[in-house]
């Protein structure tokens, strides 16, 4: 059953996002530009602290995950991958744009031209949206 | 006021039709208070279950009803429809003078119902059962993609979006444009 979430009330709204994980967080901002502002907007005022943002960049793959506390496995939030590895789809030489798949692993996967230039655009994207900076990289 | 009084009448008090009288009787008789909803059927609810919500408690302290005054004046919430009223006064009954558990088994499961009852709770102030609603909320898009979420929740997409907007922007246009035209016309 749906339920217009964008006609609730700005403090029904902020106690509902404060309930999703960061995997939904990330999810959610790809609905619509309003909603990607909506919550770049939410977490700009309730900056969750204690949440540790990492990269990681190895086997051909560059992903984005996040501790929401000291003793929490981290949930993995985004993926970026080469293009050549989403069958079937192409992206015109020389474009920065993406090729977007939520496939089972439950969290959108990108795919780029450039997998490290993708790399770096989701955790730009993820580091804008949640206003907190990447904590660890690995590489 | 012509209503429908649920679970009692008017000649005798009756016990609350929604609430199971605790086991152990308090030494002081319980005041109860009336409220309705937009349907006009009035609720009998104890004082001790009025308490979770914020809005009547602030009402019944400011207001410094005597339990006869709150019966020949029951409270009007006439923005919130009398089966999510119901749902509410069950919350709060079942709630009562109980410390809230982290999960919630008794809340409403007709999910069609949950966002007017959001928007209810929101209004009369109930924390806890906000909470709860909000989580339910949270947990329907749990394992869902970007295109589910947005069906989910209703969310318009940006194409969606710019064409409500250039409406907006040409409905105010015209708006606009037919003032300064009756303007005009009462100048001359």
């Amino acid at each position: 059953m749906p339920f217009p979430i964008l006609r609730t009330p700005f403090v029904v709204l902020s106690e509902i996002i404060s309930f999703l994980e960061p995997n939904e967080i990330v999810s959610a901002s790809f609905c619509s530009k309003d909603v990607g502002r909506l919550l770049k907007r939410h977490y700009e005022q309730r900056k969750p602290l204690e949440w540790r943002l990492s990269m990681i960049d190895y086997d051909a793959m560059g992903r984005v995950s996040i501790k929401t506390s000291k003793d929490c496995k981290p949930i993995i939030v985004i993926l970026a991958k080469h293009i050549s590895q989403f069958k079937g789809h192409t992206l015109e030489d020389h474009t920065n744009g993406y090729e977007r798949e939520f496939a089972s692993s439950k969290r959108p996967v990108l795919y780029f031209n450039d997998q490290v230039l993708g790399t770096k655009w989701i955790v730009d994207y993820v580091t804008g949206l949640l206003t907190r900076e990447v904590f660890s990289k690995r590489l | 006021m012509s209503s429908t009084e649920q679970g009692t009448s008017s000649a005798a008090p009756a016990e609350p039709t929604t609430a199971p009288e605790s086991a152990a009787a308090p030494e002081v008789p319980e005041s109860f208070y009336y409220v309705h909803g937009k349907d006009k059927v009035v609720h009998k609810v104890s004082a001790g279950a009025l308490q979770h919500s914020a809005l009547i408690h602030g009402m019944i302290s400011n207001l410094g009803y005597t339990e006869e005054q709150a019966k020949a004046n029951p409270f009007p919430f006439e923005n919130i429809d009398g089966d999510i009223l119901q749902m509410v006064v069950d919350w709060c009954n079942q709630h009562k003078g109980k410390p809230t558990p982290p999960e919630d088994t008794n809340l409403p499961k007709q999910k069609e119902k949950l966002f007017d009852l959001v928007l209810a709770v929101n209004y009369l102030e109930i924390k806890e059962l906000l909470t709860y609603c909000c989580k339910q909320v949270a947990m329907m898009v749990k394992g869902k993609s970007p295109e589910e979420i947005r069906e989910i929740w209703m969310i318009p997409t940006d194409a969606e979006d710019e064409a409500a907007e250039k409406e907006a922007k040409k409905r105010a246009g015209k708006e606009a444009a037919g003032e300064t035209a009756a303007a005009a016309g009462d100048a001359k």
